[in-house]
């Protein structure tokens, strides 16, 4: 199995800074890696492909830091999701650390849609429905 | 009844050109009400100036207006308005009469008055007049529905004060004492110039004299004592209801201190609340991962059995290899030919390939890491799963908290703007005011003790200097019967002292119960009030069921006008000599309920009542209403063409 290295950064792309840093500054997410892990959550949810070709933007986080549940459910989750999706399987830690932040881009993408009105408290309801299923999307 | 309008005439008045009549209806029991319908313009007011003109007169300027136009360009130089009435079973009328005589331009009006009664013309008219009807009385019995509200004035001037005791009587009273004052004070002169200003008699005059004065001083004095405690009383009622706002502002401030408390208390459970919204949130991705990790949970479980087939071919193998290598013969005891053994090693060699692919795949190494996945994934599943539910929980709970929040921002919100402008100090102010009023009016009971005292040692005293006096004037059989004189003169004014002290008060308590027995009849809030109090200056309040006024400026404009209403009906119906009532525009400010519960009070009134009302006043459904209260019914009308009004019966 592969597993996270300790010391790879998370990156988004850049044009989704600005929504990262709005929804750290509104106090719905506490750091911009855990928006985007929910949003790599959302779009293996929702049968998401990885987003490509985008310029990243690192956002300076290591894998480290990551709350080890959390860690261990990509690490076991992401071999699968690919083979199912026909997508290339990564191979090492980097591979694991690039398929993960480009399916939070895609899934970011698409919840900047849903968000783009939506108020602080709508946008944590819509989380916290969302993973309860009772939203699909 | 004392009054009973019977015939009215007016010429050239106002807009009424020419000569009209109106013979007004016998009233008979219960059958009181008398309307004089008439849009506005058409001359319901100047029926009423007409009454007033007819009882008093009225300035020359006022006069002049009231020239009828067309009369006074056809050169009619007359305006009359005469009236017959019954007063007291006699048959009376009054004519007022103005010639218009011209100097130069102008036209000079010149009054004239008759009174005859029981078909006899009577001297000093004005004068007799006046003694049935006091001008002053005037504005009680002939009034402007839409101005009646000003009865309801926190004070009355003097005027109106003698005029409302002038209507119950007092005033005769009042003259009674006067004469008995001054008769006594004649007597008296008459005894000291009997008795002589020399010796005995001469000190005992100075004496008395001196302690007249001193009596004097004393009334006056108790007189400013009771004037002061009546302001401080005043003050102090004021300040009492300021205190009661005051609690209620203090019992307000404390609720909003309570507040502040539960929203401090709630907005730390709004904190709790979020942190476990942000926990949650943090976790949210896993929470979005659950139904893929069970996926794999079974896959996983699937796999992690596959050793028992693994072991089936790993024993298949051992069979294999052993008939293979040890056993020259088959299972069934057959001794095995090259053929079969070939069948055998192609076997083993199937057995061989696919223990190497389960090998690869799932071998030792695998199985234990698949364990590991299987273990982790159901570890996480275990975990999360159970807690997904919470979610729905932690938004319940803050909803609830906003909105229990909001509401109390709400209630501290309404608390501010109520406790705006209210200080502490003020508070504080107004008790050491309170303390400091309470203070002067023990000491001014005290002295007003003081002072009952010394008067009643001052009228001892003087009784007793009197009766030495009197004793010296019984010399002859003329100061015997002055003495006599003087005893019945004095206890006559002591006699009526009490009766007029006992007539005020019956009489105000008297109005008092009318007023109240009326204004709970027709208030709207009869269950708030419990009737009307009518002070010593006969200023009115509404008294509610627990005693406390209410500030006549915070009553409405229709409350104002039946609380006047109750208290002119109780003058009236308290009155030595009740006049008619006549009312133009009656209801004013009255909303249908107070007009419908006042057209029902009306007919228990025990004199005319003339409504000159608008088709507003008194619409049709309601002018049915008091179909059985009504005595007559009158129309103005209007020959716009001629510019003339005129009085219709209808019949």
């Amino acid at each position: 199995m592969i597993k996270f290295a300790e010391q790879d950064r998370f990156f988004i792309s850049e044009d989704l800074m600005g929504l990262a840093d709005k929804l750290v500054e509104e106090k719905t997410f506490e750091t911009r890696v855990d928006f985007l892990l929910y949003a790599a959550a959302y779009a293996i949810r929702n049968d998401l492909s990885p987003a490509i070709d985008f310029k990243r933007h690192d956002l300076g986080m290591r894998a480290s830091s990551l709350p080890s549940n959390l860690k261990i459910s990509f690490e076991i989750i992401i071999p699968k999701y690919c083979e199912d999706k026909s997508i290339s399987i990564p191979s090492d830690p980097k591979g694991l650390m690039n398929t993960v932040c480009c399916l939070g881009v895609e899934g970011a993408r698409k919840l900047s849609d849903i968000w783009k009105s939506m108020s602080r408290s709508q946008k944590l309801n819509h989380i916290l429905n969302v993973e309860k299923g009772n939203i699909e999307k | 009844m004392s009054f009973v309008f019977k015939e009215l005439t007016l010429k050239n008045w106002r807009c009424y050109e020419g000569t009209i009549t109106i013979n007004f209806p016998d009233i008979s029991q219960g059958r009181n009400l008398i309307v004089v319908n008439g849009i506005n313009g058409f001359g319901k007011t100047s029926l009423l100036k007409s009454l007033k003109f007819l009882f008093h007169g009225t300035s020359k300027d006022e006069i002049l207006e009231a020239w009828n136009d067309v009369a006074k360009s056809h050169g009619d130089k007359s305006v009359t308005v005469s009236m017959t009435f019954t007063h007291n079973k006699s048959l009376c009328k009054i004519i007022r009469e103005v010639e218009f005589k011209e100097r130069g331009n102008t036209a000079l009006p010149s009054e004239s008055l008759t009174l005859i009664v029981d078909g006899v013309e009577r001297d000093q008219a004005e004068d007799k007049i006046s003694q049935w009807l006091p001008k002053d009385v005037q504005q009680f019995v002939f009034f402007d529905g839409a101005e009646i509200s000003r009865y309801a004035k926190k004070q009355h001037d003097q005027g109106v004060k003698d005029a409302i005791e002038r209507v119950l009587g007092i005033p005769a009273i009042r003259n009674l004492r006067t004469d008995l004052s001054r008769l006594l004070d004649n007597l008296e002169e008459d005894q000291e110039t009997l008795v002589g200003l020399e010796g005995k008699s001469a000190t005992l005059i100075a004496h008395i004299n001196e302690l007249e004065a001193l009596e004097e001083n004393y009334r006056e004095e108790k007189e400013t004592h009771l004037e002061q405690k009546s302001g401080i009383e005043e003050t102090l009622s004021d300040l009492e209801k300021e205190a009661t706002k005051i609690e209620v502002i203090e019992a307000e401030r404390k609720a909003l201190l309570d507040k502040k408390a539960r929203q401090s208390d709630l907005q730390s459970d709004l904190d709790e609340t979020e942190k476990h919204i942000s926990e949650h949130i943090r976790h949210a991705p896993l929470y979005l991962l659950l139904p893929k990790l069970r996926e794999l949970e079974s896959e996983l479980n699937a796999k992690v059995k596959i050793p028992a087939s693994h072991e089936k071919w790993e024993r298949l193998e051992i069979v294999y290899s052993d008939l293979i290598e040890n056993g020259e013969k088959c299972l069934c005891g057959r001794e095995l030919d090259d053929k079969s053994e070939r069948h055998l090693q192609e076997e083993l060699s199937k057995v061989r390939s696919t223990l190497e692919k389960l090998k690869s795949t799932s071998g030792k190494g695998g199985k234990k890491e698949m364990t590991n996945k299987l273990l982790s994934v159901s570890q996480i599943i275990n975990l999360y799963g159970e807690n997904q539910n919470s979610a729905s929980e932690i938004l319940r709970k803050r909803s609830s908290l906003n909105i229990r929040l909001e509401e109390i921002e709400n209630d501290i919100s309404d608390l501010n703007t109520k406790l705006e402008g209210h200080e502490l100090v003020e508070v504080q102010e107004l008790f050491r005011q309170k303390a400091d009023l309470r203070n002067r009016l023990e000491e001014l009971q005290e002295s007003l003790g003081v002072l009952k005292e010394n008067m009643q040692k001052t009228v001892d005293n003087l009784r007793d200097k009197r009766r030495e006096l009197d004793q010296l004037t019984i010399d002859n059989a003329q100061g015997h019967r002055l003495v006599q004189e003087l005893n019945l003169v004095r206890s006559s004014q002591a006699a009526v002292d009490g009766l007029l002290n006992q007539a005020i008060e019956e009489r105000r308590n008297q109005i008092e119960k009318l007023s109240s027995e009326v204004y709970i009849s027709i208030t709207n809030k009869p269950e708030e009030y419990s009737g009307v109090r009518v002070k010593e200056d006969y200023t009115l309040e509404v008294i509610r069921r627990d005693g406390t006024s209410v500030d006549n400026t915070k009553l409405s404009s229709g409350e104002k006008e039946v609380l006047a209403y109750s208290f002119i009906t109780a003058l009236n119906r308290s009155s030595i000599t009740p006049v008619p009532f006549v009312m133009d525009t009656p209801f004013g400010h009255l909303d249908s309920t107070h007009r419908e519960k006042l057209l029902k009070n009306l007919p228990s009134l025990n004199v005319q009542v003339f409504l000159l009302a608008t088709d507003r006043d008194l619409p049709a459904n309601e002018r049915d209403k008091i179909d059985d209260f009504l005595a007559g019914e009158f129309e103005i009308k209007r020959d716009q063409a001629a510019a003339r009004s005129y009085i219709e019966e209808i019949v």
